[in-house]
């Protein structure tokens, strides 16, 4: 008995069906011929006769071959799988894929897992193709991902503390003075606390900066001084000993400390002992009670120990005017912030009419303790950012829908197969889909690296740039929104090729030849570089305009020089240095021990460091002038003599302090030309007479005006008085010191450190920088959103370059016949380059054309958000200018490399060219 | 004209054999020697095309199936399809046959 089956196959010429249609076919056969032959015998024939006879039933096996094909096959169908057996691999490989899936029926799994099998060998096949798209869509990903994490750790975690949402910062606001927040006055402060009924408890604090003396050497050590209830209306725990009882806040009893998990490891060792020891700071004695959990940082990540604050009597009867308490507060429950700002405003205005002259226009403004902090500054900045990265993630996506548009004009003749194979537009649409979410998958994976490194970066930001950027992270949320917007994207930018497909006619891609793209696709692709450059260009202009409002910014004159000026700070102990006169002496020989070191010119010192945004105001009035309701507040720096020469702070009048206005000569003050202005509108200050709210009772007469100098930094416009004191006449334990120096002086910080140890050994120095990098404080979040939104635009534009040229270079491929001919009838190579850069900067045109508009309208929204742009309008000519010029260069360029190559093709083998 | 006919044929014929029972190739190209007696005879080089016309026509649906200690073999049986299309199929042999009758004067029997 013959194998029936290997009979028929080695009768039967191929079928060109599918491998397991063709087997069932030849299985069928193979059947039949055997139990013909089985019969036979059964009737007697002898098995050579029964083969024979069975053999014999088909003997013109071409013709049923043939018969069989057309039966099995459409028309089309068979034209295709003539065609296929011609074609190259893939299509092939295409074509019977098809005839597979066909006939195994459709499961969802299998066809997922099959649709991947196949995506992955797609992507295999074109490794350049794939690592474009996958990076343009990685960096596209990562940026969101990154933003995404900054905008969850800042705006959308809650605070660390048990029902964070009864947490609110009450301020005090002076509208009329331009000062929307401010620093509460102690008095304010406590009345505010004793007539509250809608706030369960508030507490103040003031910070606060001590030199620890206990270990080998001695260390700035930070953190603030609280009123009762703080640790109590956080409900934050210590994770050892306690916090402060009540009489802890009683003059005398309150050399206790609580200190911060990160300063019980650095100084302790961690070591549980720690609670009871006694600390030496600033040469008083305080006990440690108490050690906070790791998570526990408020008010800033910087406080490293909370000791309790008492107040002075003089503070509590005479300080309305003085404002320098920061405070927190929780609503009582049930009671909403709007009920507590009305609570609030009439409290302060009760103040105001019992207290005209220190209250008038002074109210209150209450912030959830969540937008507190600059957070609300920022998140303005921060929605634009998502916005910016969410351009680039479109252009991202346009550039991958239009790569992708472009292999699927390649692909085209691969999918007219299928599909007259009777492969479902749906189910090539979902095969495009999965290739195209798989591609966004890889994207992400490398996003989420991106991301990772750029979060690392981010959350080693200082406060300053951005708020709470210390919980910045890539976590789960971030990972679950990186994979939706990967799906999202996928679907896309996919859906735009496979929508083009759906509308591709079969017969007619099959009779082109899979040369030339349908007009409707290169239509397409037009229209998304179209949009990818409006894009772009709006995205540009947008930061554009950031870049000339910083630089605008940054141009701003503080009031000072800052450069070749060092600072850094020192805090005596007033045990130690008890009297104004052993303070001052110290100082005095602090300065002349530094102005003799190589490279420095001269010394100022002051109690209040300039432009670092840190304040000390005091009401002042003048003694002949009548005393108006509203008494005006002024900035107090008390100087040394060489103060204005050293930060080149100008003389406007009168004359400087000099070493004779000692603490027994007569009491003399320097104003700035606002106070001049406000005070003495017209008539000369010089040897007029003023009051000061540290010591109201003294007359000081005014021997000179300064130049303003902007405190709170560039970004302030509100002009403030200042004034200023010989340091000697109202000395201070802590004070702040200016170097000027020529240019870079190498080893300047040791030498400084050695220096003031000469004098005193156990004086640390506090925070030694270059004046600059202290006024560049005041603009870090200009800078930090300009620097952000600048490298995404610039992200976006190299996009949209690329998305250009990969169209441009494209189109070139597709006419390289049509060039070919227009060379071969005598065109030259110039008019080539010509037509094809001109037809890419059409499209390059229309874009920016759109994109002005766009960048007219969104760059309105920039505007919108108060103290974003700084001296520039929305529509800044110079900028959209530079700008296009900017992108008509990137564009020229993109569209010249293929155009160049364009006008090399040989016309022989353009020709030629299929 | 002959080879139409013959497919005409064979199509009614093979939808009337499955009208009852699923059956196999082999069964049916027996069944239509059978009784036929042997006027009809089936080229197997006709009969497998055939099936798989009407298969891909969709009114007849062709199964493996396994019975014990046999060979599997493919069964052909009559989709709903089919069902509706074997009544008209009929009727236009009736009246084919009945036209065939009144022009060549042949007698039925």
């Amino acid at each position: 008995m013959p194998d029936w089956k290997q009979f028929v196959r080695a009768h039967l010429p191929p079928l060109g069906l599918s491998g397991a249609r063709d087997a069932e076919i030849v299985e069928e056969l193979a059947l039949q011929l055997e139990q013909s032959c089985a019969e036979a015998i059964v009737h007697g024939a002898t098995p050579l006769q029964a083969e024979a006879r069975a053999a014999a039933q088909i003997r013109d096996w071409k013709a049923l071959a043939a018969e069989i094909r057309r039966v099995e096959t459409t028309v089309v169908q068979r034209a295709a799988s003539q065609a296929a057996a011609r074609l190259p691999g893939p299509w092939r490989e295409a074509f019977q894929e098809e005839n597979f899936r066909k006939h195994r029926g459709g499961n969802m799994f299998a066809d997922l897992f099959q649709d991947l099998r196949y995506a992955v060998r797609m992507l295999r096949k074109s490794p350049g193709f794939t690592a474009l798209v996958v990076l343009t869509l990685a960096l596209g990903i990562g940026a969101n991902a990154t933003i995404f994490s900054v905008i969850n750790a800042v705006l959308l975690r809650p605070l660390p503390y048990p029902q964070p949402e009864q947490l609110v910062r009450v301020l005090e606001s002076n509208p009329g003075k331009g000062w929307p927040t401010f620093s509460i006055a102690p008095p304010n402060f406590l009345d505010w606390r004793a007539q509250t009924h809608t706030l369960e408890k508030i507490a103040a604090y003031q910070s606060g900066r001590y030199t620890y003396t206990g270990g080998d050497t001695p260390e700035p050590w930070a953190g603030p001084m609280v009123t009762e209830g703080f640790f109590e209306l956080l409900r934050a725990e210590p994770e050892l000993g306690r916090t402060f009882s009540t009489d802890e806040f009683q003059p005398g009893k309150n050399h206790v400390a609580v200190i911060s998990d990160a300063l019980w490891h650095s100084a302790f060792g961690a070591d549980r002992s720690a609670i009871g020891r006694n600390v030496s700071l600033d040469g008083q004695t305080y006990t440690v009670i108490g050690v906070m959990g790791p998570q526990f940082h408020f008010p800033s990540p910087a406080s490293q120990i909370w000791l309790p604050l008492v107040f002075t009597p003089d503070e509590i009867q005479n300080a309305r005017g003085a404002h320098f308490l920061g405070d927190i507060a929780r609503l009582a429950n049930g009671v909403t912030i709007e009920q507590a700002r009305a609570e609030m405003a009439g409290i302060a205005q009760r103040l105001e009419k019992q207290y005209p002259a220190t209250n008038t226009g002074w109210t209150t403004v209450i912030t959830p303790l969540s937008q507190a902090g600059g957070v609300q500054q920022v998140r303005q900045a921060l929605f634009v950012l998502f916005g910016a990265v969410g351009f680039v993630l479109l252009i991202a996506c346009a550039n991958a829908a239009n790569m992708l548009l472009a292999r699927a004009t390649v692909r085209q003749r691969e999918i007219a197969v299928r599909l007259t194979l009777g492969a479902s537009r749906g189910r090539l649409v979902r095969q495009l889909l999965t290739e195209s979410i798989l591609l966004s998958v890889i994207g992400t994976g490398l996003a989420i690296l991106i991301a990772l490194w750029s979060t690392r970066v981010i959350s080693t930001l200082p406060a300053t740039f951005l708020p709470r950027a210390q919980f910045v992270k890539l976590d789960g949320s971030v990972l679950i929104f990186s994979l939706a917007l990967a799906v999202l994207t996928g679907l896309v930018f996919g859906s735009v090729p496979a929508m083009a497909m759906g509308r591709g006619g079969l017969a007619e891609s099959l009779k082109e030849g899979g040369r030339t793209g349908s007009g409707a696709r290169a239509g397409l692709r037009k229209i998304l570089v179209v949009a990818e450059v409006t894009l772009a260009f709006v995205l540009l202009a947008g930061a554009g305009l950031l870049v000339r409002s910083f630089s605008r910014l940054s141009d701003v004159d503080p009031g000072v020089q800052t450069a070749g000026r060092f600072a850094f700070s020192l805090t005596i102990p007033e045990k130690r240095y008890a009297t104004p006169q052993q303070q001052t002496e110290f100082y005095k020989e602090v300065e002349q021990h530094l102005a003799v070191l190589p490279g420095v010119e001269s010394v100022a010192f002051s109690t209040l460091m300039p432009v670092s945004g840190g304040d000390e105001l005091y009401t002042v009035g003048t003694v002949n002038q009548p005393g108006t309701e509203d008494q005006p507040s002024a900035l107090s720096y008390r100087v040394n003599p060489e103060y204005m020469r050293t930060l080149g702070i100008p003389l406007i009048a009168g004359r400087e302090f000099t070493e004779a206005d000692n603490a027994s000569a007569a009491k003399v003050c320097m104003i700035n030309d606002v106070f001049a202005r406000t005070l003495f509108s017209g008539h000369n200050p010089i040897g007029e007479k003023i009051h000061i709210g540290h010591q109201y009772s003294i007359a000081r007469e005014v021997v000179g005006v300064v130049g303003t100098v902007k405190q709170y930094g560039q970004a302030d416009d509100h002009a403030l008085l200042e004034v200023y004191e010989p340091f000697a006449q109202f000395p201070r334990s802590n004070a702040s010191f200016i170097l000027h120096t020529s240019g870079a002086v190498a080893g300047l910080a040791p030498a400084v450190r050695h220096t003031v140890q000469q004098v005193d050994a156990q004086q640390p120095v506090i925070g030694f920088r270059p004046l600059d990098e202290i006024l560049g404080d005041s603009i870090a979040l200009p800078r930090f959103r300009t620097v952000l939104l600048g490298m995404f635009a610039g992200l976006a534009a190299l996009l949209a370059a690329i998305g250009l040229y990969g169209v441009m270079s494209y189109t070139v491929t597709q006419q390289t016949q049509e060039i070919g001919i227009r060379m071969a009838l005598g065109a030259q190579r110039g008019s080539i380059l010509r037509l094809i850069v001109g037809k890419g900067m059409l499209l390059v045109g229309t874009g920016i054309a759109l994109g002005i508009v766009g960048a007219v309208a969104l760059t309105h929204v920039l505007v919108s958000f108060a103290s974003f742009l700084f001296g520039v309008k929305a529509y800044d000519p110079a900028t959209l200018v530079g700008v296009t010029i900017l992108f008509v260069a990137v564009a020229a360029a993109a569209c010249w490399i293929p155009g160049r190559r364009a006008s090399r093709v040989d016309p022989l083998v353009a020709l030629r060219y299929e | 004209m002959q080879t139409e006919l013959k497919k005409g044929t064979a199509e009614v014929l093979i939808l009337s054999l499955l009208e009852n029972r699923p059956r196999h190739g082999y069964e049916i190209a027996k069944l239509i020697e059978q009784r036929s007696e042997g006027v009809l005879e089936f080229h197997v080089a006709s009969l497998y095309p055939m099936l798989y016309r009407l298969e891909r026509r969709g009114w007849i649906e062709g199964r493996w199936l396994e019975k014990a200690g046999q060979r599997r073999r493919r069964f052909y049986k009559l989709t709903a399809a089919g069902r509706r299309a074997l009544p008209v199929q009929r009727k236009t042999w009736r009246e084919f046959i009945r036209a065939i009758q009144r022009v060549a004067q042949v007698e039925s029997s």
